[in-house]
């Protein structure tokens, strides 16, 4: 029966040459060859690419396996940070795919030229973890992210590319390990992968650490991809990126070793964790780690050995990519504490402490918005930061909650209220936002009319907090949307 | 079969509960099956034997297989179900001879093209096993030359999959979502139970094949279980098949 499914399964390349007429379409010249497919440019509007995959006693199986993998994935993703799927041929008499082309390879480049700019680096980064996190979002985790597998449109906007490895939670997964079929690319590979698990999505969190890691100094983690690299990533963590350039701040030095843990559990749990640290350097904890200029002593390296021998990557248990998105939710508090009693400011750390507590890997920005007058006017005056008040009463309000650094950040942000929380939000990919209902009759107007055109233009849940006494007056005790 | 499309209805466990069966009759109609196909166990456990039949043999282009309390009902011998000897004699008083032929009528097991249907496995149909061991799930691969086999009897919905590397794993499908199936792999798909879930889920399980896409999804319909189970205590048979309707256990 095998040969019977594999008799229908493999038939010889079709002759899709420059030149041949594919349906509308001509096929140009080949723009590259692979291990399983071959590319070719077709002139049209929008540009496309041709994609076809090495079929034959010559070449590997596992390449129709990717093939179909990748035309599965594509058929199901959406949105700007994956290529558009134009055609497909059929899988049994002519495989190939017609695929948007994008060409900025700004990733790519940097790669080579690393070690690039700080700023450079932040963009990047940025970018590339809000690509991944959009396919992440849609339940899909790529495990072959690397520097030529990310393109970028004009306006900067990451589009991954190449998903024959990818893993879409929502189907059964045809890669299969003993069919000889790669696992990932040598310098990005995450750990667990090496043991086969192709189902957690902070395999991409690794990669995305490891590109970063080649961005800011040059070097991979683990020195020159080859047998021993592999090896070397299950039983210790990578040399400590300021090792090769100790100009680097010491806060990028622990995104990226976070992103390198070795146990999936220790990374961020989500890319756009990643994303709002390297916007938000100052809400990263201070860690020994992140100011190390050497290899960690002979102490800590055989522990981290010893601890890899009974290391277990666990499969069974996975959750989807999109679960996990949403039990590590980023929640936005919108606080005015200079218009707040006493108990609205209870009222609003009872709403953050409840999310704090049932989702354990939620994270909290504390945003307070000053009237753009104000903001200029104690620039005018020379202060150096005009935001300090409102920094300092943030953080004494926060106290109470004993939230660790790690999960807040504190932001004093100048403008219209409503906008600027809503462009945050949807800036940082927030999942949640909390904000206090008008405090009392006098400010209502103000304040009353911020909480209602928040929750009725957010694209996220809101909830709106409002104290016990404050019910008397006509409303309720919380209201989520 | 080849080169026909068509999509296909599989029901699977009705066991007489024809508030279930209508639920997904009326869905699958609604998702343009045009064909169905039952994987036996029409009877037993429920009280509506004589309505679940009727409809069923009112199905367009259906194709019927035989299960093991499809058998039971003509045999003296136990199940080893509490209760289900009392629920087939039963049963047995209430069916037309009309009734009687269509089940004995239905085959241990039919291949058609591309596809093998049974009631437990490819492998010994009439040994009734539950395929839950990957060694069982290679023997019921090995006995057909299908590229997909479908099955009931176990009562959980269920894909499992042979890759070309000959690896074999399953996939919990997620209901309402197409699978794809690959050329390269070779399936048993368990379309669940449409009258006694066992998933925890107390939702009817059945699955659409779509031959033109090779497609299958499973579907969960949510029901009225609660005159169905109404009526298995009205007809005097054991409680506790009314109350696994409503933990869907």
């Amino acid at each position: 029966m095998a040969t019977a499914r594999k008799k229908r399964a493999v038939t010889p390349a079709p002759h899709l040459r420059p030149g041949v007429k594919l349906g509308r379409y001509r096929v140009g010249q080949m723009l590259h060859e692979g291990g399983m497919a071959q590319l070719y440019a077709v002139d049209a509007k929008p540009p496309l690419i041709l994609k076809v995959p090495k079929l034959g006693p010559d070449h590997p199986a596992s390449s129709l396996v990717a093939f179909e993998n990748e035309l599965r994935i594509l058929e199901r993703l959406r949105g700007p940070h994956v290529p558009k799927l134009v055609a497909a041929g059929d899988l049994v008499h002519q495989p190939y795919l017609l695929l948007e082309r994008i060409d900025g390879d700004a990733l790519a480049r940097a790669a080579q030229q690393a070690p690039v700019s700080l700023d450079t680096l932040r963009d990047l980064g940025v970018q590339l973890a809000r690509a991944v996190q959009a396919v992440h979002h849609q339940n899909v985790i790529h495990l072959d992210l690397n520097p030529n597998n990310v393109r970028n449109r004009a306006d900067g906007t990451m589009v991954l590319i190449d998903f024959g490895l990818a893993h879409h939670a929502g189907l059964p997964d045809l890669h299969d390990a003993a069919f000889g079929e790669e696992e990932g690319t040598t310098a990005y590979i995450a750990p667990e992968q090496l043991h086969h698990v192709r189902s957690d999505s902070r395999s991409d969190i690794y990669a995305i650490g490891a590109i970063l890691y080649q961005l800011a100094t040059g070097h991979y983690p683990f020195g020159r991809p080859n047998l021993m690299s592999l090896k070397r990533r299950l039983v210790a963590p990578p040399l400590p990126p300021r090792s090769h350039n100790p100009q680097l701040p010491p806060w990028l030095q622990e995104i990226i070793l976070r992103c390198l843990e070795t146990k999936p559990e220790n990374r961020y749990a989500t890319a756009k964790r990643v994303a709002h640290l390297l916007a938000h350097p100052e809400s990263v904890p201070d860690t020994r780690r992140s100011h190390r200029r050497q290899a960690p002593g002979l102490t800590v390296r055989s522990r981290a050995w010893a601890r890899s021998v009974f290391q277990k990557f666990d499969d069974d248990a996975a959750q989807r990519p999109y679960e996990r998105l949403t039990t590590s939710p980023h929640v936005l508090v919108a606080l005015k504490l200079a218009h707040c009693s006493e108990s609205q400011k209870e009222a609003l750390r009872r709403a953050v402490r409840r999310l704090a507590l049932s989702e354990s890997k939620s994270y909290f920005t504390f945003v307070t918005v000053v009237p753009q007058a104000d903001w200029e006017q104690a620039r005018q005056q020379g202060k150096r930061a005009p935001d300090l008040a409102n920094l300092l009463a943030m953080r004494n309000w926060a106290q109470p909650l004993r939230l660790p650094e790690v999960r807040m950040v504190f932001q004093v942000l100048p403008g219209e209220p409503v906008r600027t929380l809503l462009g945050y939000a949807r800036r940082h990919l927030v999942d949640h936002i909390i904000v206090g209902a008008r405090g009392s009759s006098a400010l209502r107007r103000h304040l009353g009319s911020i909480s209602a055109a928040v929750a009725a233009q957010a694209a996220c849940t809101v909830t709106v907090v409002r104290t016990r006494k404050d019910v008397g007056k006509g409303g309720k005790t919380t209201n989520s949307k | 079969m080849t080169g026909w499309c068509m999509r296909q209805a599989i029901l699977s466990d009705l066991h007489s509960n024809i508030e279930a069966l209508q639920a997904c009759v009326t869905h699958a109609r609604e998702q343009g099956a045009t064909h169905f196909a039952c994987l036996g166990d029409c009877v037993g456990y429920g009280a509506d034997p004589v309505p679940t039949l009727d409809l069923l043999r009112s199905l367009p282009h259906l194709l019927m297989i035989r299960g093991n309390h499809d058998e039971a009902l003509f045999q003296d011998e136990d199940i080893g179900v509490p209760g289900i000897r009392e629920a087939l004699d039963w049963t047995g008083t209430q069916l037309t001879p009309t009734h009687c032929e269509l089940l004995e009528a239905a085959p241990y097991i039919q291949t058609l093209g591309e596809v093998t249907y049974a009631h437990a496995s490819a492998h010994d149909p009439q040994a009734w096993e539950y395929l839950r061991q990957p060694e069982q799930i290679r023997a019921c691969l090995e006995a057909t030359p299908a590229h997909i086999t479908f099955i009931g009897h176990v009562h959980v919905p269920m894909v499992f999959y042979l890759t070309a590397g000959d690896t074999l794993r399953e996939h919990n499908p997620e209901p309402g979502v197409p699978i794809p199936l690959s050329p390269t792999c070779r399936y048993v798909v368990n379309v669940g139970s449409v009258g006694q879930p066992r998933d925890g889920n107390n939702a009817a399980s059945y699955a659409i094949y779509d031959s033109d896409r090779v497609e299958v999804t499973i579907h969960r319909i949510p029901y009225d279980y609660v005159s169905a189970a109404e009526k298995i205590l009205a007809a005097g048979l054991s409680a506790r098949f009314a109350e696994r309707l409503m933990e869907g256990r």
